[in-house]
């Protein structure tokens, strides 16, 4: 199994009374490429800062790949994320003043899997992902919204991590930047053994996964859906 | 990696760096001028006599005494007569002894009456004597020896013809014009008070008070050695002289001689103790300035960690997406703390120079007007420690915005 979550239950330090995540099993298969949806404010972040070992649940046990990282401390779950998983966010993916490869080696800085990332190897991953040389070494900021995302999947992936989390990595992008950004990603992903969680509230997006799940038939809020 | 997005995160906010920059430079030039110019001027001036065990004077203080016989600053306040100084000079235990006389000058300089044997014995620094640039001592009664900033100020020359004047204004109403002195010696420069002094002989200190047909006649070119035992040369009196003894053990023992001296009230004063005793009320006035120096520096590194700490509330997406790619909230930290640090190695880097350069452009003005003579290479020691010192404290001081990157990069969702 990549993801086994038992009897998750989450409040915030600052709310305790509010109950944001209460999950009594889930789990997603190893290789799987998994859709989940559901509005915003229903606890994606929260859920998605539990698998990344940002957040720590109140009761319940997490576990990615047979390790229990609710049992990990602080330092050993930073190692942990920095090894294992790779994380496309919404947007601002990326540190504005360094360039694609700075962004890109700065990744590879915290995983010790991968001290010997070379730039040959990051320069060959922007090419296959289609950026022009020219780019590779303009400050961040001056790249378009889709470029900007493409050099995010490549920071993702370089340390090849075996979980890829994706927080709805589309939703800044026009229809057809939309496309390209999946076809990119599902074809960077197909050839690795690596597990896609991918969360969006954008449903037509389901024919590039193998399942599609709602966040509400994982997550059992007391009150129902609309808790907040 | 760290520095390397240390340094490229502050350039992508110039702006508010630059002022930081700006505010721990001017802080820094202020710190380690007064600490180079503190250290440069009490070297000089523990510097200023050395290898003369007692200067013994008319009874007054030691400061005074003290101030008026090395320095030249102020006046004696009585002069003593030429038989104690015999009579103290001739004692066994007195290796040398060497009268000075002083009252007159040259267009600001002040004039001292001695003894050839002055340029023998007088000593400054790590014993250093007096060496001559050009020309030799005085062998005749009209003959002057420079100090090196005379020399130069007033571009005097071997040869040269000079007046004196009595009293020690720059103009004087009366000048002793009937006895033109010749220039037969430069000193080089010793940056001590010797360098603006003229020199010349106690004969001719007494003949040019002697004014009368006689002295006329005396211009011409008179050999000390003649005039050595012609009584009406002789000085009556003198301000004071400095003695070297044959055993310096016996210098404390030497000096409470002098001091019950019953034939006139005279005393005598150790260079060394009243040098230090005057640093020490200087140094009330220097350590107030280098307290503010310091503070000024405090305020400018809480200046800049004010910058900092408003800069970790516009870059959370950046603590976010570190943390995200499995940074250590430590790694926070240390990023700030890095910043920190680079905005204090600049500010010192340009600090250091524009001192360097301002050192370097005015220190011939500092001179002149000071008479401070400041080396323009800061690169001593002294500095060192300083510019380690300002690392040390910004970094210290740097904890509180780099405390808050922490505790940002720990609770992300707060």
């Amino acid at each position: 199994m990549a993801v086994e979550l038992n009897n998750i239950r989450f409040h915030y330090a600052s709310n305790p009374g509010k109950t944001v995540l209460n999950i009594p099993s889930w789990s997603v298969q190893n290789n799987d490429h998994i859709l989940v949806t559901g509005p915003s404010g229903c606890g994606k972040s929260t859920l998605l800062s539990i698998l990344c070992g940002l957040e720590h649940p109140n009761e319940g046990s997490v576990t990615l790949f047979g390790e229990r990282i609710d049992k990990m401390n602080a330092r050993q779950r930073d190692r942990f994320r920095a090894n294992h998983i790779g994380y496309i966010f919404q947007k601002l993916n990326l540190i504005p003043y360094l360039n694609a490869i700075d962004n890109i080696m700065l990744a590879t800085r915290f995983c010790e899997s991968n001290k010997v990332t070379s730039y040959q190897e990051v320069m060959a991953m922007l090419d296959s992902l289609n950026m022009s040389a020219q780019d590779w070494n303009k400050p961040i900021r001056l790249l378009s919204v889709g470029q900007q995302q493409r050099v995010a999947i490549a920071r993702a992936l370089i340390n090849k991590p075996k979980l890829l989390i994706a927080d709805e990595p589309t939703s800044s992008l026009d229809l057809s930047n939309r496309d390209a950004f999946m076809a990119l990603l599902m074809s960077m992903i197909e050839m690795t053994n690596m597990t896609l969680l991918f969360v969006s509230h954008d449903v037509s997006l389901s024919g590039y996964f193998n399942h599609t799940q709602q966040l509400k038939q994982i997550n059992h809020i007391e009150g129902g859906d609309n808790a907040f | 990696m760290l520095f390397k997005l240390a340094l490229l995160s502050l350039k992508d906010r110039k702006n508010s760096v630059l002022l930081s920059v700006l505010a721990m430079t001017v802080s820094i030039v202020v710190l380690i001028g007064i600490e180079h110019i503190r250290q440069q001027t009490k070297a000089n001036f523990a510097s200023t006599i050395s290898g003369v065990d007692l200067i013994v004077g008319a009874r007054t203080s030691s400061m005074n005494l003290l101030l008026y016989s090395v320095f030249r600053i102020g006046n004696p306040t009585n002069n003593i007569r030429w038989d104690t100084y015999q009579a103290i000079a001739n004692s066994k235990q007195v290796k040398w002894a060497i009268p000075i006389s002083l009252g007159d000058s040259h267009k600001g300089f002040r004039v001292m009456g001695t003894t050839p044997e002055y340029f023998d014995f007088f000593s400054y620094g790590q014993k250093h004597g007096l060496t001559f640039k050009t020309g030799s001592r005085f062998n005749h009664v009209f003959d002057v020896v420079l100090g090196a900033d005379v020399a130069n100020q007033l571009g005097y020359r071997l040869g040269d013809k000079i007046t004196l004047a009595h009293g020690i204004g720059a103009t004087s109403f009366s000048h002793h014009s009937a006895n033109p002195f010749t220039v037969s010696g430069i000193l080089a420069r010793t940056g001590t008070p010797v360098d603006q002094t003229v020199h010349v002989s106690l004969q001719s200190i007494e003949a040019i008070h002697n004014s009368g047909p006689q002295t006329v006649q005396l211009s011409e070119a008179l050999s000390l050695i003649d005039v050595q035992d012609d009584p009406s040369l002789q000085p009556k009196t003198i301000t004071a002289f400095m003695v070297g003894l044959e055993n310096k053990m016996a210098i404390f023992q030497f000096q409470r001689t002098v001091n019950e001296y019953a034939l006139e009230p005279i005393v005598a004063i150790l260079p060394g103790v009243a040098l230090s005793e005057l640093w020490q009320m200087m140094g009330m006035l220097e350590n107030t300035l280098l307290l503010i120096s310091v503070l000024v520096f405090i305020a400018a590194s809480f200046g800049v960690s004010a910058m900092l700490l408003a800069s970790i509330r516009e870059r959370r997406h950046e603590i976010n997406l570190l943390r995200m790619i499995g940074a250590p909230a430590y790694f926070l930290f240390l990023l700030i703390q890095a910043e920190a640090l680079l905005i204090t190695l600049l500010s010192c880097g340009l600090g250091l120079s524009l001192l360097s350069t301002c050192l370097w452009l005015f220190g011939d003005e500092l001179v002149s007007q000071f008479g401070l003579n400041i080396d323009a290479n800061l690169l001593t020691l002294n500095t060192l420690y300083v510019t380690m010192a300002t690392m040390i404290a910004s970094v210290l001081i740097a904890i509180i915005p780099s405390l808050t990157g922490y505790r940002h990069a720990k609770q992300l969702n707060n």
